[in-house]
């Protein structure tokens, strides 16, 4: 993967614990301030904005040529670059014959992916970068680390030096400080310069309009005060009409910084008049740079045109859990962040793409937020996989990708394989030949499996109006069948006729590690009983959020047809379901109430796609739990890859998981309650409390009995 | 468009948790009693004005200059004085064509780079608009917009706030490269 060792990338990048804590404060705070800006953004919002961009990236070939018409007839220079290189030499000799010296930028991470400093300076322009954070990333010779905030790796202190070493003026840290004098420095470059570049937010067709959105104003000045203006903008950032762009202004802020709106947005579709230096008004000349660059050649792949639709409001960096311990300089090549993984691919190519596609551990969390809903990791186990296709996968991602496979072979015996897995050997064989780090202590399998227990609660058949079909999941149907046991015992005290088709485990793990083939084997098998049942009125339903997350999600893509569609629609993880019924006065509440009992709720990434409003956080309301809900997003643990040994896994995930893990261990709660089984292995082994389903606690409330 | 009070009141609030100021006035002499004390408080030296209504602008340079400092009205700047003039102003004052009450944005339409700058380079901008030019919703704008750049060519500037950062530790701070105040005046009725 061109010279890069990942590996090593995360270990230095992990011992730098200065910048974990300020990066994850940061991705915190800026999750809390976005969500809050769009907590009126409703999924009808979603769907429009993505119906916008899907009809402007299907009709990009006539936006492009009204667009090409509209600049010429006001007067503008438009230029279509096929290439990279082809864009920056257009630049190049455009400021070649016209005499330039000096250039100023506004933050354009377009010219980033092209890398257009690089050449301009090659060929002997100054070129400064007048976007605070770019302009400290310049001097320090670095690339930005996130879409907005490019310098959110430097801490004040870091960026004081930092000035004193590149500047020579010593400054304190404080940000006013800091910011005080770069407007005075940079200035004098605005009024100095010949020519300003900046990149552009949105195109709109109809009236051949650029608009560039900044907070500090130097967009403004890069466009009108020298006396070229070249913009570089991607042909995806098209859209047809002012109605469009308007919906995407309103929300690009608000996504981004959680700014009702942006300070500045900039609209202009020609040059205009000019104050020049001792001089009269003269016309500014304006260049339109339209980029392609890969960009048309994934509009024809089916699964990376998804990210074409983007607004690049760099939302799903503040949730990733990698990104926001590891930073963009490691999770990142140009581009970074997790929609940085496809847009790498069409930019950049398939093995920069592949060089730190691994970090991502498919939480899902990326799409959740994204105001239009991209399926960034569809696309991120695409990459996988076809970078696995043709390279080879990794053994240990080959392993891990058959994990359920693994559980089912150790089921077999399962006092065996308990007492095997236990001892020092059978680690040291696991993580040198599978790759599960020594440190992790698997899971204790279950006597009998599900299925063998269920036959005897089976034997007292209860007949029902409505019909279930339930699916366990590996965990609960080898491992955890406490859990399956109280979700049919809960569904049939409401009066359900429960069943449980044959199934294998969700693919998730396969998923994970872009194994598709074997993904799509395992979504053709259990789509094909589950169907079955959905065909006669059951509901499907899993104790297991991430099951229903590939239901919802995944398998209807990979298998694209009806019969996936019709069990993704009936598809429920348990809570949301009884939360329904709850709220159509179909639920039994004949169960007890606890007294004193305190827990701690953590909610699995993949259960914040499948129900908005926190069902089991009413639940345990009901049931007279004292429940404290904290919020640190992933808990780090992506199925097996926080398994996975040293810094390709284990070492991240731990990391990830010390801001939940330091607030349940600094608590008194008697236990922490979460749905997903992956998640309750990451909290009990980090925390040492124990972790229940909230299924079982509502299985004993019926029973009268205390809790587990 | 007949806008009532609390599109106005709503259009101040926003502006205020911007940072910025905003004033209902009722008369030209209100204007610029408040503009010319605004002069003074911030000790301005110089003070370029554009786009403004003929009789606004000759008042304010009046009162301007008797208090001591300059006031130039940019149209009737020597053209090769103007960018010197630009560099060196404390004030910059402009007109808008609309305003925002849901996000506390001006939308203004520069004639030329002259006008626009008066809103990015001197370090207080105070802008100017009628009451009834000020709309409820961002999403309004579309068709003003898609009209506007289709009869001219001119640039477009919407403005929410002071300047503003936040890319030293999320920190946020005023007046990086554009104006580190903003003060709007909403112009109330009758003017005489």
């Amino acid at each position: 993967m061109k010279g890069r060792n990942l590996i090593a990338e995360v270990s230095e990048a992990l011992k730098n614990r200065n910048q974990i804590e300020n990066l994850r404060t940061s991705m915190l705070c800026m999750r809390d301030k976005r969500d809050a800006a769009m907590a009126g953004y409703t999924e009808r919002d979603v769907a429009e904005l993505r119906s916008i961009r899907q009809s402007s990236l299907s009709s990009l070939n006539e936006n492009i040529k009204i667009l090409k018409e509209r600049l010429e007839k006001n007067g503008c220079n438009f230029y279509f670059a096929k290439t990279a290189k082809d864009a920056c030499e257009y630049v190049a000799s455009l400021a070649r014959s016209k005499s330039v010296k000096r250039i100023v930028k506004a933050k354009s991470m377009t010219t980033e992916e092209i890398e257009l400093n690089k050449w301009l300076i090659a060929e002997g322009f100054e070129v400064i970068e007048t976007d605070l954070g770019e302009w400290l990333v310049q001097i320090a010779g670095q690339r930005p680390s996130h879409l907005t905030a490019p310098a959110i790796h430097l801490s004040r202190y870091e960026i004081s030096k930092l000035i004193e070493e590149k500047i020579g003026v010593k400054l304190p840290a404080d940000p006013k400080e800091v910011t005080k004098f770069v407007r005075s420095f940079l200035r004098e470059k605005f009024l100095t310069a010949d020519m300003g570049i900046t990149g552009g937010n949105i195109l709109v067709a109809e009236t051949g309009s650029l608009v560039i959105v900044t907070n500090e104003g130097n967009g403004r000045l890069v466009t009108s005060l020298p006396r070229i203006h070249v913009a570089i903008v991607g042909v995806e950032k098209l859209v047809r009409t002012w109605n469009d762009a308007v919906r995407i202004l309103d929300v690009l802020p608000k996504s981004a910084t959680g700014q009702k709106m942006a300070t500045y947005i900039t609209i202009l579709n020609s040059g205009s008049e000019t104050p020049l230096p001792n001089d009269g008004l003269a016309k500014r000349e304006f260049h339109l740079v339209l980029l392609d660059n890969g960009r048309l050649n994934a509009l024809q792949d089916k699964v990376m045109s998804e990210a074409l639709k983007c607004i690049r409001c760099s939302a799903c960096f503040n949730v990733c859990p990698t990104y926001s311990v590891l930073g963009g300089h490691v999770f990142g090549y140009i581009y970074s962040g997790p929609i940085g993984i496809p847009w790498t691919y069409i930019s950049h190519g398939l093995e920069n793409a592949a060089s730190f596609a691994s970090l991502c551990i498919s939480c899902g969390l990326c799409r959740e937020t994204c105001p239009i809903n991209i399926d960034t990791p569809t696309m991120v186990s695409e990459i996988k996989h076809r970078y696995g296709a043709r390279n080879g996968y990794r053994w240990v991602d080959r392993r891990l990708a058959g994990y359920e496979d693994l559980i089912k072979l150790a089921s077999i015996a399962p006092d065996m394989s308990n007492f095997l897995l236990d001892t020092g050997t059978m680690k040291w064989i696991l993580e040198k030949f599978i790759g599960i780090d020594r440190r992790v202590s698997l899971p204790k399998f279950s006597k009998k499996s599900l299925r063998e227990l269920l036959d005897v609660a089976f034997a007292s058949r209860t007949e029902g109006e409505r019909k279930v079909a339930y699916f366990a999941d590996s965990m609960a149907y080898y491992i955890n069948t406490d859990v399956g046991l109280a979700a049919v015992n809960v569904l049939r005290k409401n009066g359900f006729e429960v069943t449980m088709p044959p199934q294998r485990g969700s693919g998730m793990p396969s998923f994970l590690y872009g194994l598709l083939d074997s993904t799509k084997n395992v979504a053709e098998y259990n789509v094909k009983h589950l169907y079955e049942y959905v065909s006669r009125g059951y509901d499907v339903v899993s104790t297991e959020p991430t099951a229903i997350y590939c239901f919802r999600f995944v398998y209807p893509k990979l298998l694209g047809t009806k019969e996936a569609q019709e069990v993704a629609e009936k598809s429920y993880e348990l809570f949301g379901y009884l939360l329904r019924m709850l709220e159509n006065n179909k639920l039994d509440l004949s169960f007890k109430r606890y007294k004193d009992v305190k827990a701690i709720y953590h909610l699995p990434c993949h259960s914040r796609h499948l129900s908005k409003d926190k069902p089991v956080l009413k639940f345990l309301e009901m049931l007279g739990i004292e429940t404290e809900f904290i919020d640190y997003g992933c808990c780090g643990m992506g199925g097996t890859w926080g398994m996975k040994r040293g810094y390709e896994g284990y070492e991240i995930s731990k990391v990830i998981a010390e801001p939940l893990v330091s607030a349940i261990s600094e608590s008194d709660v008697d236990f922490v309650v979460t749905e997903c089984s992956l998640c309750k292995i990451q909290i009990e082994r980090f925390t040492g409390k124990k972790v229940i389903h909230p299924i079982l606690l509502l299985d004993k409330a019926y029973k009268g009995l205390p809790v587990p | 468009m007949n806008r009532g009070s609390d599109t106005v009141e709503r259009f101040i609030s926003e502006l205020e948790k911007l940072g910025a100021t905003g004033k209902l006035l009722k008369t030209y002499a209100d204007v610029v009693k408040h503009i010319s004390g605004l002069v003074v408080e911030k000790g301005a030296k110089l003070v370029l004005m554009g786009d403004l209504e003929r009789r606004l602008s000759s008042e304010l340079s009046k009162a301007i200059t008797s208090i001591g400092a300059s006031c130039f009205d940019i149209k009737d700047v020597d053209r090769r004085e103007l960018r010197k003039l630009l560099e060196k102003a404390d004030i910059g004052i402009t007109g808008a064509d609309l305003a925002v009450a849901e996000t506390g944005s001006l939308v203004i339409a520069s004639e030329n780079d002259a006008e626009r700058l008066l809103s990015c380079l001197p370090p207080i901008h105070i802008a100017i608009i009628s009451k009834e030019n000020i709309i409820d919703n961002f999403l309004e704008l579309a068709e003003w917009l898609r009209r506007m750049q289709n009869t001219g060519t001119r640039t477009i500037s919407i403005i929410t706030g002071p300047s503003r950062t936040a890319d030293i530790e999320l920190e946020i701070v005023m007046g990086v490269h554009g104006p580190c105040e903003q003060h709007v005046i909403i112009l109330e009725g009758d003017v005489e």
